[in-house]
């Protein structure tokens, strides 16, 4: 296994098992993201893309199947561990961007450094690089109130590679922006992908977007079609 | 993360102050009222420390004879018995001082009797180290004659000086009176024991000659361990049933033990006080995490761990509390100085105090975090992103 793998094997997500309105979001999906692929993930709403995304990031559990990182099953991994990935080996991008509008956006980037345990200093100068590479440096000290949709977005970007994970998930990233805002957005994702290897997952609705994937998976009542 | 957890207490200034508040009068209460009753503590051994090591006997039989030279050889014989004091008490119904006429109440004085001492005897009661400050101790050539030594309060309390003298009525037979005048020839120093300082002593002897009652109705017997003197009461009195042996440490032991159930009531309506700055602290932390819903689960997905959130919501607690025990502390200080000062209640805040009032405000903060950081530490990242 390489490093930056995802490998889903018969992965099945069912919502209230047994209950009347039991619901199967994804039926057994299989699939393989290698090292430094963008992956795109389309598919209209209530097709399962979000439980993917949800199921490869460890937030949540399959019903059957396992999800394979680095070659490690996810699953097996206590709640510490799974914690550890998430911070270590995976960064995030939300839609609803996701900042603690009660810290600054230099706070909201060095988060997952602090729970990392990184040294204030060492923070400190990741923040500054990453603030510089998106072109936010001066922008440090604002909440996320006070910034526009395209720069809170931004900051989680940063804060999505705080610890300089290998692999990017994003839901929908431009779901919330302008298009022109999404394009520059999506411009700074993928120079993330094409110019320092990472991996980039990324579920959205935009056809246009989805194009400029290396591979376009595309999803439909939770199977891979 | 500590930074983070004060800033959060922050947040809501007038909540986090009602909370703090709480705390702070419980810790306060507790610390107050303890220094009260340390206080009386402190008073009442300090009343009883010095008599405590000594008991009373006193002779109850029908007759006139008194307590038995052999028994008071056989007490000096008990192990634990520094030493045996005969003592007679004898009542002045007036007083005069050359030829002046003095209150029985001057200066606020209780009533005025002499203690017949063996001179000899004088340092077993006063203490070897004692000195007269004025004048002279009495002495065992003195035995037979009138003269009197005055304990430092008395002396001050009736006016009483060296050169002085003190005038004693006899009872006669047929209900006159004969005066005999006792000298003043030493007044002792301040010992802070009013068995000693609110004493007239004078020769025993004199005093038997006097009344020509030469049996001993009261004797003074002093421990070298204070720990000895209930086991040596109950000796003394199994002795003979014409003996009755009392020591001021059943006194001391059965108000302390007033106090010490006093002090726990005490201490119980401050633990309520605190318990229900607890559960403003509970009601206060539930509540923020109920806000910052949202905010847990985004730390949860970026990689907080469980521990993370609960330690986060722990120190936000803990500092809460540890605020309101602090200003508690100076709430305490400031109500047991002012008690101190405007009534007749001396307060002692001990170290110990001290110590439990912080570490009653540690736990309690960490107590009553504990349920809202558990309830932080499990909330859902998925449910709360999608719902919150």
């Amino acid at each position: 296994m390489s490093d930056g793998e995802i490998r889903c094997v018969g992965l099945v997500k069912t919502y209230n098992p047994g209950q009347p309105n039991e619901f199967r979001a994804l039926g057994g999906v299989d699939l393989t993201i290698s090292l430094g692929e963008y992956a795109s993930i389309v598919g209209p709403s209530g097709s399962g893309k979000s439980t993917l995304l949800n199921l490869m990031s460890c937030l949540d559990s399959p019903t059957r199947g396992s999800v394979y990182i680095e070659g490690v099953d996810i699953n097996s991994l206590n709640g510490i561990r799974k914690a550890r990935l998430r911070r270590e080996k995976l960064g995030f991008v939300f839609q609803q961007f996701n900042l603690i509008n009660s810290m600054t956006s230099f706070e909201n980037i060095e988060l997952p450094m602090r729970f990392m345990g990184l040294s204030r200093r060492e923070r400190e100068k990741r923040v500054d690089d990453l603030l510089f590479l998106m072109g936010l440096e001066d922008k440090g000290g604002n909440r996320p109130s006070e910034l526009s949709g395209g720069q809170q977005q931004r900051i989680a970007i940063a804060r999505a590679l705080a610890n300089n994970p290998q692999i990017i998930l994003a839901d929908e990233p431009t779901g919330n922006l302008d298009t022109k805002t999404g394009s520059s957005i999506m411009g700074l994702l993928l120079r993330l992908n094409r110019e320092e290897g990472k991996t980039l997952v990324m579920v959205t609705h935009d056809e246009r977007i989805a194009g400029k994937a290396d591979r376009e998976i595309h999803i439909r009542d939770g199977l891979i079609v | 993360m500590i930074d983070v957890a004060l800033r959060n207490v922050f947040r809501q200034r007038v909540r986090s102050f009602l909370t703090v508040l709480g705390i702070a009068i419980g810790i306060g209460l507790i610390l107050s009222l303890g220094a009260i009753g340390e206080g009386l503590n402190r008073q009442i051994e300090q009343q009883f420390g010095d008599i405590a090591g000594v008991i009373g006997v006193y002779y109850v039989g029908d007759e006139d004879e008194g307590i038995d030279e052999n028994a008071i050889d056989g007490m000096k014989d008990i192990e634990g018995v520094e030493s045996v004091v005969p003592v007679g008490e004898y009542s002045i119904t007036q007083r005069r001082i050359k030829g002046g006429f003095m209150s029985r109440m001057k200066g606020g004085g209780g009533s005025l009797s002499f203690t017949g001492i063996y001179p000899e005897d004088l340092k077993y009661l006063v203490g070897e180290n004692i000195i007269a400050e004025d004048g002279r101790k009495i002495e065992e050539s003195d035995s037979g004659d009138y003269v009197v030594l005055l304990g430092a309060s008395l002396s001050e309390r009736q006016g009483l000086n060296i050169g002085d003298e003190i005038e004693y009525e006899r009872k006669e037979d047929d209900d006159s009176t004969e005066s005999f005048y006792f000298d003043v020839v030493g007044v002792l120093e301040e010992t802070g024991d009013s068995e000693v300082d609110d004493v007239a002593f004078v020769p025993l002897t004199t005093m038997q000659e006097l009344e020509d009652d030469y049996s001993i109705k009261h004797l003074k017997v002093k421990m070298t361990d204070v720990g000895l003197v209930e086991e040596i009461t109950e000796e003394i009195n199994d002795y003979s049933d014409d003996l009755k042996a009392f020591s001021a440490l059943e006194i001391l032991r059965s108000l302390q033990e007033t106090l010490g159930t006093l002090q726990m009531a005490v201490y119980g309506i401050g633990a309520i006080s605190i318990l229900v700055g607890g559960i403003g602290i509970i009601n206060t932390m539930f509540m923020s995490v109920m806000e910052r819903k949202r905010e847990i689960g985004i730390m949860k997905a970026i990689g907080a761990t469980t521990t993370d959130i609960l330690v986060q919501v722990l120190e936000e607690s803990a500092f809460l509390s540890l605020i309101g025990g602090a200003i508690g502390l100076a709430l305490g200080f400031g109500a047991s100085s002012l008690i101190t000062r405007y009534t007749t209640f001396n307060t002692v805040i001990t170290p110990e105090l001290v110590f439990i009032a912080v570490i009653f405000s540690l736990f309690l903060g960490v107590g009553a975090g504990l349920y809202p950081a558990w309830s932080a530490s499990r909330l859902d990242p998925i449910e709360v992103l999608r719902y919150e």
